[in-house]
């Protein structure tokens, strides 16, 4: 079951019925009832083994989530006992504790471990869903605690939808502790203007996914799927169609996520902001996947920068701190590994490190740029050079994501293929062999998809400016809410007949099984 | 909540007008709405038999899918129920038959086509789980593209339909116009060649073989549903279930370019086990009207194309002959 699937469909108004409903205390409990149900529905089948080792496969990861649960929920508890010293040394038992079993399940095949012990069991162990962003989430509980930000969950019940909520297990938005632990305390019931925001929300992150991204989807496969045959002008419009079907497809996610925990009453943060409007990476990675950007920085960029330097060796003697510079390279080639484990994401975290600090030297050199005043042809060529240099990366994003792990010489030849063969009489001709035989072979199809792009992107680019320009970055619900009347049933209508032409346009015969891109991590 | 449900109401309405366009549209008759689905996709004869099972069962490709079933039940009786498509491999042709013993347990007769076409390994299509999957589910139904391309085809040949009968060009009923037929007058010029001289075929005979020449080349028997085809003689036999394989009649072009390929002499001996099972099992009989088993006098008009008979011209005669062996 995925948040687009007819099945969540049933279940979330099922969940939020009875959730509204119950009394307080029993709150809590439906909720993590809910999310095992989720959870258990997207185990993996065990049948292509013995019933024994079947079996095993098949709820390995329910008892991984179980025991992550427990260990986390005995650790927090233990920390907040303990006095200083003891307590740090707890945070960083459980911190390292979680990491290496992200370590084995994600990055298994990165290490010299194959070398030395071949593919071995751990590469057919089924990969438990959500464990990047549970992990996550655990480890910022745990240093919340440590640091006495937060108060150690008492309630393993809360703690458990803390971390395995069926709206964010699957591709975050990643949580903060404390926001969410206070929330689940407290008693929700049914408000109407509540429920429509959340209504709301969901139209648009559903449009955004189901009639968007994956239709996008369907055209960036075709050509990524055979770059040889196409030019420089259609592998780069594929590329770009990709950067907006990621956008389309993680943003969707998220608002689908928000809404669904809004309908029950529940906050959960943004995690995208009009980030194609940004005229820096620094402003760019404030805007795209937010809930990561803020914990890389929460618990990793500044802890690194406040580190003591000065006992490390050979940089010890020169500084007491590590520069700043350094520190933004690392979180951000680390958010590569973070995003897959193949050599394409590293190659793709490593080209994020060097926007982000070339960046910063341009600043430090040139200084930083002017906030007011500025011209809005510039502003536009920022945002531009931001788009296109993000694209850039993006080649290595979709290969890293492909079936096949050691893609990255296809992402070398995919830029290179770029360069060649630019000319519009080879472009146009190719762009309708793209559309046509590909997926497509009727000219009425292939028009209509075309046509309904065009009304995707037009219905979504007004209310991202409208968002960026008019509503200083509000929440997308709320810039729903403030349109007028007749614009905003028309914006309904084009969602919903929006969302019925691409959830009827990707089933049955044409890329059919369309899933989240976030949704290995 | 009652206010929020109402504009909600209002909302899906476009969603509800274009599904009630769609349930008049959509040729399957899935929700047995209508008298019987137009056409003769898979999914409306799978389940208009779901919907109501008969005895008396066609199964096959497109060349057993076009029969008249008045014609059938003048010749071979009443009770017959055509489940053939278009493009069914022997595969999903022996699923189908397994999917209509379970559901129809007092299945008295079948009528099963095999051809070298269908024993070919190299076609191999297995559509029969996706295809279930939608029986089962309204849902998948209404929102599968290809269904919907369907009724939007359905609804532009209605409105063709509608002007042909307004200029007074026909007198068909909607539901005599949307009836799949393969038939064609043949003027002259459709005989003559590049080089100005007169073949004695037909443009559309003489095509037929250039298309499927490289669809055939490489030929060799699926051994896998050749063998699930003798379990199913025996099984239908075991049961009481009258079982006639038939391999329908094809052009005499086409048995040319299979010879030449070695596809004759490669059926032989899959013909000659076919013949045998069928003396040893009661019950079970093989019509071999493809190579000559049983001739059936046909001009090269009274041909669609190498493997259809017209089905004005030349069907007709074929199920006089089939459906009276049948009775």
């Amino acid at each position: 079951m995925s948040l687009q699937s007819f099945g969540y469909f049933g279940f979330l108004p099922l969940v939020a019925l009875v959730y509204l409903l119950a009394p307080a205390r029993f709150q809590t409990p439906i909720l993590l009832a809910a999310s095992l149900f989720f959870y258990w529905q997207a185990l993996p089948s065990g049948d292509h083994l013995s019933p024994l080792a079947g079996a095993f496969y098949h709820f390995l990861p329910l008892l991984l989530a179980a025991a992550v649960l427990l260990g986390l929920w005995r650790l927090g508890l233990a920390i907040s006992r303990a006095e200083e010293a003891r307590r740090r040394r707890l945070v960083r038992r459980g911190v390292v504790g979680l990491l290496v079993m992200l370590a084995l399940f994600k990055y298994y095949n990165l290490s010299f471990l194959p070398a030395l012990f071949g593919p071995g069991l751990l590469q057919k162990l089924p990969f438990p869903l959500g464990i990047s962003f549970f992990t996550f989430a655990a480890i910022g509980y745990l240093v919340d605690v440590g640091r006495g930000d937060v108060t150690a969950e008492e309630s393993p019940a809360r703690l458990g939808v803390f971390l395995f909520f069926f709206a964010t297990v699957t591709s975050g938005p990643i949580c903060r502790a404390g926001k969410v632990l206070p929330q689940l305390k407290q008693e929700h019931r049914f408000e109407a203007q509540r429920t429509v925001d959340a209504l709301r929300l969901f139209a648009l992150g559903l449009f955004k996914k189901a009639a968007l991204a994956d239709l996008l989807g369907l055209f960036v496969n075709e050509v990524f799927g055979n770059m040889a045959g196409y030019g420089g002008g259609v592998l780069a419009l594929a590329l770009m169609l990709y950067t907006f079907q990621l956008y389309f497809d993680f943003c969707g996610y998220s608002e689908m996520a928000r809404a669904s925990a809004l309908l029950l009453g529940i906050e959960l943060p943004e995690n995208f902001k009009t980030p194609f409007f940004s005229t820096n990476f620094s402003g760019f990675w404030n805007r795209w996947h937010i809930s990561l950007s803020s914990w890389l920085q929460d618990y990793l960029f500044m802890p690194l920068v406040w580190a003591d330097a000065s006992r490390l060796p050979l940089i010890g003697k020169k500084y007491e701190r590590l520069p700043a510079t350094f520190c933004v390279f690392v979180v951000f080639f680390l958010s590569g590994f973070w995003h897959g484990n193949t050599l394409p994401f590293v190659v793709w975290g490593l080209l994020q490190a060097l926007y982000r600090v070339g960046e910063e030297i341009c600043h430090q050199k040139l200084g930083k740029p002017r906030k007011k005043g500025v011209k809005p042809r510039v502003l536009w060529a920022k945002r531009l050079g931001v788009f296109v240099l993000w694209s850039f990366s993006m080649v290595f994003f979709r290969v890293g994501s492909g079936p096949d792990t050691s893609a990255l010489g296809e992402g070398f030849a995919y830029l290179a293929g770029m360069c060649r063969n630019w000319s519009p009489r080879l472009f146009g001709s190719q762009l309708i062999q793209a559309l046509y035989a590909g997926f497509y072979d009727d000219p009425m199809m292939a028009a209509a998809w075309l046509a309904f792009a065009a009304f995707g992107f037009v219905l979504v680019g007004y209310l991202d400016h409208q968002r960026f320009f008019h509503y200083k970055d509000k929440p997308a619900e709320v810039v729903l809410a403030g349109q007028k009347g007749p614009v905003r049933w028309l914006i309904y209508y084009g969602l919903v007949l929006g969302i019925l032409a691409g959830l009827i346009i990707q089933n049955g015969g044409f890329g059919g099984g369309a899933s989240f891109a976030y949704a290995n991590f | 909540m009652g206010k929020i449900l109402k504009k909600l109401a209002l909302l899906f309405v476009p969603v509800a007008l274009y599904f009630a366009f769609f349930l008049y549209f959509e040729p399957n008759n899935y929700f047995g709405l209508k008298e019987s689905a137009a056409g003769t996709a898979p999914i409306g004869r799978v389940k208009a038999f779901a919907q109501d099972p008969h005895t008396r069962l066609i199964l096959g490709d497109s060349r057993l899918a076009h029969f008249d079933m008045d014609e059938v039940a003048e010749w071979g009786g009443e009770g017959w129920q055509n489940l053939a498509f278009g493009g069914a491999s022997l595969r999903e042709t022996l699923d189908l038959l397994e999917y209509c013993l379970e559901t129809q347990p007092d299945t008295s007769q079948i009528l099963l086509e095999v051809s070298f076409y269908t024993l070919n390994a190299k076609y191999d299509t297995d559509r029969m789980s996706a295809l279930q999957d939608t029986l089962d589910n309204p849902l998948a139904y209404l929102f599968n593209l290809e269904y919907n391309v369907n009724a939007f085809t359905s609804f532009r040949n209605w409105l063709i339909w509608q002007g042909q009968v307004r200029r007074g060009e026909t007198t068909d009923t909607w539901a005599q116009a949307q009836q799949e037929t393969e038939t064609a007058d043949w003027p002259e010029e459709d005989y003559i060649l590049e080089d100005g001289t007169r073949s004695p075929l037909h443009k559309k005979l003489r095509e037929y073989v250039q298309i499927i020449d490289p669809v055939i080349t490489g030929w060799s028997v699926n051994e896998e549903q050749l063998a699930r085809l003798r379990d199913a003689m025996e099984e239908c036999s075991r049961r009481g279930i009258r079982l006639t394989l038939v391999l329908p009649p094809m052009h005499e072009s086409v048995t040319e370019l299979c010879r030449q390929k070695g596809i004759e002499e490669g059926m032989a001996p899959v013909l000659e086990e076919l013949y045998a099972l069928a003396d040893q099992l009661d019950g079970v009989e093989v019509l071999d009207y493809e190579w000559g088993g049983i001739p059936l006098e046909l001009e090269e008009w009274q041909y669609f194309d190498g493997f259809h008979l017209d089905t004005e011209k030349g069907l007709p005669l074929f199920t006089q002959d089939l459906f009276s062996r049948l009775a």
